[in-house]
């Protein structure tokens, strides 16, 4: 194994955290919340991953670092959007709360010893065939296996980002188009909720090592559908297909998306209907044509 | 009496620096800008007192004290206009271009205390002790207490009665409160505001630097800030941005710092309760703002 070899294999490993932090932040700004807090679900994660995995077993303690972020993500979810408090200092509280937190509980679980504890960590499990390419074989094909589920994942989440309405929806919530400010919040809990459900299925098996969590489980409080004008009005399918052929919500296809569950939704008082949704689609077009934009530009 | 004056005395000490930065949070905030830097600021601000000091003072003697912190603020100010600049001219986002500079910052405090501002033996990684002469005078002597305190106090009165009384700082609430507003109907430069106001905010920040420097350290070192940027947004905000209050919440926080450690020490209480006693202030602080701002929206619909 060449020293370049050697580093890019080790580039790949310490890639593997940061992309799954990533990953989960991705999918929140894109549902327009920018969570500061997290690197304290990451440390939050790692400890409770700790702890899980003193018992021996890694994979118990991947999901005791996901349980452990589920926890810190679902305090950020609702003092942001349940109580609308500031994302960004409420990101920054969070991030000092899991360190003190975190340093505390260690100290009373561990004591305060110099030596640091181990536990058991993952072995590197090589692909077979694909680890003898030259150069990069072993840098991607030679790593613990939870970097495998990485590169699984990634796919997952840009097609469920871009070929589902429930992606179409958390997109639609994420732009903040200038024009209709006083709607931001209430698109922002509708894209939260997609983003939980997305992530109810995906967590059960197991969801963020010591990643980014963001969701909170349950939470069913619409099922947001997309309908499109053209020739494609025949079940969710065909205009999951339709919209999720455009890139965004520019396109004409997608003029009218909404949430026929918003009476439920509105007796919770949280979500808007589909005069929201269809504000925002005509906004992103206002803004297209240069009125709106020249407007945000003279205020940035 | 002694030991008891030395408490108080640390407290106001370790608040020395928290209500500093925490002034620039609040002017940045009130200005609508989220200056998350002020952590960096503050290091860079370190850098420049602690470099124009160990160069200077043989030439300047007592006055190199003024001049240093003078530095301070212009690097400070000069660390701040990176993001400021990036956001008027491309529309970064303030938050993540200060958070990214703050990490430069700390790296590049590594990088010289190893390298061109090492202490002479090289054995160390931090730089030579600030003479004497370079050193702010102490206020009550026998104690720690220095001449930053009263700088800190003074800038907190001269910010408040800036944002009551004068022009400038009623623009600065207006830019902040609605930028929208500020413009259309008071004719106000928005973005010239809010750069400014970002400028000045990083030069109190590295204000807050160079006295931690020439004030209490002497030196430059990594982890020169045990996080007084980020603690300052915590300052800031439980004071409901109020420069006069910040005094007060300054003093609390530099006590319950000195309180947490002086626990560990005499009862083996963890310190690190400290920061979560800080958190748990700041978002039951968000949460009674937010309820209230909601039930002004609902009283106003």
């Amino acid at each position: 194994v060449s020293a370049f070899e050697a580093f890019l294999e080790g580039a790949v490993r310490t890639a593997t955290p940061l992309a799954f932090a990533a990953l989960g932040e991705t999918v929140v700004e894109r549902s327009g919340v920018i969570n500061i807090g997290l690197e304290g679900a990451i440390i939050a994660g790692a400890f409770g991953g700790f702890v899980a995995a003193g018992s021996g077993s890694i994979w118990l303690g991947m999901v005791g670092s996901a349980i452990a972020g589920i926890l810190v993500a679902a305090a950020f979810a609702i003092i942001t959007i349940r109580i609308r408090a500031d994302q960004i200092i409420t990101g920054t509280a969070i991030s000092l709360i899991c360190l003190g937190f975190t340093a505390m509980l260690y100290q009373q679980i561990y004591g305060a010893t110099g030596a640091a504890l181990s536990i058991p960590t993952m072995a590197a499990t090589e692909v077979p065939l694909l680890v003898s390419i030259p150069l990069f074989g072993r840098a991607l094909f030679a790593q613990p296996a939870i970097t495998y589920v990485l590169y699984l994942i990634i796919p997952v989440v840009w097609w469920w980002m871009y070929h589902t309405h429930a992606g179409l929806a958390v997109r639609a919530t994420g732009e903040d188009p200038c024009c209709d400010r006083g709607w931001n919040s209430c698109a922002t809990y509708s894209g939260l909720v997609c983003a939980f459900r997305w992530c109810n299925g995906w967590n059960r098996r197991w969801c963020a090592c010591d990643c980014a969590g963001w969701f909170i489980c349950g939470g069913d409080v619409s099922r947001p559908r997309i309908h499109c004008h053209r020739d494609c009005r025949s079940g969710p399918m065909a205009s999951t297909r339709c919209c999720g052929s455009c890139t965004d919500l520019r396109c004409s296809e997608c003029s009218s998306i909404f949430l026929p569950g918003s009476r439920l939704a509105r007796s919770i008082s949280v979500i808007p209907c589909a005069a929201v949704r269809a504000d925002i689609v005509r906004s992103r077009r206002y803004r297209r044509k240069g009125s709106c934009a020249s407007e945000s530009r003279t205020l940035a | 009496m002694g030991a008891e004056l030395a408490l108080v005395t640390d407290a106001l000490v370790r608040a020395t620096p928290l209500m500093i930065a925490g002034l620039a949070v609040a002017l940045a905030f009130r200005g609508g800008v989220f200056n998350i830097g002020a952590e960096g600021q503050l290091l860079v601000g370190a850098i420049a007192a602690t470099a124009v000091t160990l160069a200077g003072h043989s030439i300047l003697g007592r006055g190199v004290v003024f001049v240093a912190l003078g530095a301070a603020a212009v690097a400070g100010g000069f660390w701040a206009a990176i993001a400021a600049e990036l956001r008027r001219r491309f529309h970064v986002l303030e938050i993540i271009s200060t958070i990214m500079l703050n990490f430069i910052a700390i790296h590049l405090v590594s990088f010289l205390v190893r390298g061109p501002l090492q202490e002479p033996t090289h054995i160390y990684p931090q730089t030579e002790s600030l003479p004497a002469v370079a050193r702010l005078p102490i206020l009550i002597p026998g104690s720690r207490l220095h001449l930053g305190f009263a700088v800190g106090v003074l800038t907190a009165v001269a910010l408040s009665w800036m944002f009551r009384r004068t022009a400038i700082g009623f623009r600065v609430r207006a830019t902040g409160a609605s930028p929208l507003a500020a413009f259309t109907a008071g004719r106000i430069d928005v973005s010239r505001n809010s750069f400014l106001v970002f400028l000045c905010s990083g030069a109190l920040a590295g204000i807050a630097g160079g006295i931690e420097v020439t004030g209490v350290t002497f030196a430059l070192y990594e982890n020169l800030s045990p996080g007084y940027g980020y603690t300052a947004i915590a300052v800031a905000l439980i004071a409901g941005l109020n420069p006069l209050g910040i005094i007060a919440s300054g003093i609390f926080f530099g006590a319950l710092e000195t309180g947490a450690s002086a626990l560990q020490r005499e009862f083996a209480v963890p310190s690190s309760l400290a920061s979560v006693v800080e958190a748990a202030l700041i978002i039951a602080v968000l949460t009674l703002t937010a309820a209230r701002n909601r039930r002004v929206l609902e009283r106003a619909s």
